[in-house]
């Protein structure tokens, strides 16, 4: 009896110290497992649309109500890359398609000869999406940058610009006009075609930031006359969608930025784009009988 | 003697409880942990049902912040107006999970949207979802009792496995980061570490001293049994060997006649 005891008291704790040794394994592998991997990067950025628009970053594969800037699987160009560069150093660009990398040294403009490129290992992001919706709504778009002063993120500038899927060209147009150009410094003109050239201001472009503020609205919500607005043009669809390309890069071409770099860590920035109609697709009228 | 014994008989047994009792609860929250590491949507996932905690006050009444929701898995089937649905969004350029209620559907070229809103909020959220963008149903709007919702949530259990998992707003107050500001940078949960793998490591040490134990014991009575069978003691000590087993016999018949004492040499 005693024997048969002491017997069944070293069983059990055998199995008392397996299951105790399993436990304690799949815990700690859990709790190894849930760790979070935190993002250096804290640029965030997102595309948003509202009832009655869809929005896709990878060429109408997946459409979506939201989107983030770090999702985008295409290229604007095959020369330039997807994502937001780990650093952004100063470049210029007067029209989207041809960019510089520009220094000021002694008040002069110094261009590399090496064109800068975008994506994560370039110099700007350059984000290609595609916007669907009912052909003949007019949409209007609001968008916002969150900055805690930091002074070269003060130097930010963006740019939203319509594009053609041939070639992945840019195409400048007067969607942006609405968005002018405001240097934060005085008397600084920005975004040049050529080295040398005393240049106008860069339209369609804006800096993010006037120096301080935490919120920074870059324009406002649009209205069908006013703003950042466009209309979707006849034969809008998800096969036949409407393109834009959002730049945004660290203007160089600025004697108080082109000395600076911008690496989007520490502190958390958010950069949105949230699109409307503001006014509905017109209504077929019925054929008369 | 036999009081001692009955004391260390009941702390045994409380012992072997908690022991249980934690080895339980460990279990639990090392499933959740391991289900939501490797879910999409980073929710706990078990048997087509995902686990929710409450981290705003939007759906008040309906539910509270820190109330752990059941989300039955979205399969596609149709959705329709008042019902309540769990969804990703973007929220200051990252994507969270949010749990409204279907105000609108609508239709873009065979895409459906559903416009939704908190009953707690003045306005419809930003955004419409796309089905592709639904983690899950909460509540159906054709189950609805009059007004009232039949979906299944727990008050206040959200609080608490976030707390342990090291999730929502509870876990990040109990987090630290190591390796800030560097590519390898990780968050890891303090709670978990300290009422889950601490306990269980205690547990586990322990287990390995009452194995010990137990070993010893087993081997104590062996080395006697095979002294005497082998004849290796003299004549004396077979005598007194023989009059010690014979008393202890005596005093373990003594003992199965009462079940409270147990033998503990």
């Amino acid at each position: 009896m005693k024997k048969t005891m002491k017997k069944s008291a070293l069983l059990s704790s055998i199995a008392m110290l397996v299951v105790s040794a399993i436990v304690l394994t799949s815990a700690t592998y859990a709790w190894f497992s849930s760790s979070k991997q935190v993002t250096v990067q804290n640029l965030q950025t997102s595309v948003k649309v509202s009832t009655g628009l869809l929005v896709s970053v990878d060429k109408g594969d997946n459409w979506s109500t939201g989107v983030s800037f770090e999702n985008n699987t295409e290229a604007v160009r095959d020369d330039w890359g997807t994502g937001i560069p780990k650093v952004f150093d100063p470049v210029s660009t007067a029209d989207g398609n041809t960019w510089i990398s520009a220094i000021f040294e002694d008040g002069n403009l110094k261009k590399e000869d090496e064109a800068p490129i975008a994506g994560e290992d370039g110099k700007f992001v350059a984000v290609p999406f595609w916007v669907t919706g009912p052909a003949g709504a007019v949409v209007a778009a609001e968008i916002t940058f969150n900055v805690m002063g930091n002074n070269s993120a003060n130097c930010l500038k963006f740019a939203l610009v319509p594009a053609n899927d041939d070639g992945n060209a840019v195409v400048q147009g007067k969607y942006t006009e609405a968005v002018a150009a405001a240097p934060n410094n005085n008397n600084e003109f920005v975004g040049i075609s050529s080295v040398g050239e005393v240049a106008d201001k860069t339209e369609g472009s804006a800096y993010v930031s006037d120096g301080g503020t935490t919120i920074n609205e870059i324009a406002t919500m649009g209205t069908e006359t006013e703003g950042i607005h466009f209309t979707l043009p006849e034969g809008t669809s998800t096969e036949q969608p409407m393109k834009f390309i959002a730049f945004l890069w660290l203007e160089g071409n600025d004697a108080d930025c082109a000395m600076l770099k911008f690496s989007p860590t520490g502190e958390t920035i958010n950069f949105s784009m949230l699109l409307k109609i503001v006014k509905e697709a017109p209504v077929a009228a019925e054929p008369n009988a | 003697m036999a009081e001692e014994k009955k004391t260390n008989k009941i702390i045994e047994t409380v012992g072997d409880i908690v022991t249980i009792v934690i080895l339980v609860f460990a279990v639990i929250f090392t499933a959740l942990t391991l289900t939501s590491a490797k879910s999409e949507n980073g929710l706990p996932n078990v048997g087509g049902y995902s686990l929710f905690s409450v981290q705003s006050d939007s759906m008040e009444p309906v539910f509270y912040t820190g109330d752990l929701l059941l989300i039955k898995e979205y399969q596609g089937e149709e959705l329709k107006k008042d019902d309540i649905i769990s969804f990703r969004t973007i929220e200051q350029g990252q994507y969270i999970i949010n749990t409204h209620r279907i105000v609108e559907v609508h239709e873009l070229e065979g895409i459906k949207t559903y416009t939704t809103r908190g009953d707690n909020t003045p306005a419809n959220d930003q955004t419409d979802v796309v089905e592709s963008e639904i983690v899950g149903v909460y509540a159906r709007a054709d189950e609805r009792e009059g007004d009232k919702d039949k979906g299944t949530r727990v008050k206040g259990l959200g609080k608490v496995i976030d707390f342990v998992k090291g999730s929502g707003e509870t876990g990040d107050k109990w987090s630290i980061t190591l390796n800030e500001g560097t590519p390898d940078a990780r968050k890891l949960n303090l709670s978990f570490l300290f009422f889950i793998i601490i306990p269980l490591a205690l547990i586990f040490l322990f287990q390995i001293y009452k194995f010990i134990r137990a070993l010893n014991d087993t081997k104590k009575e062996k080395t006697k049994a095979e002294l005497l069978e082998s004849g290796e003691l003299s004549e004396e000590l077979k005598k007194k060997a023989i009059e010690e087993y014979l008393a202890k016999q005596a005093k373990e018949a003594e003992s199965d006649d009462d079940p409270d004492e147990v033998e503990d040499d």
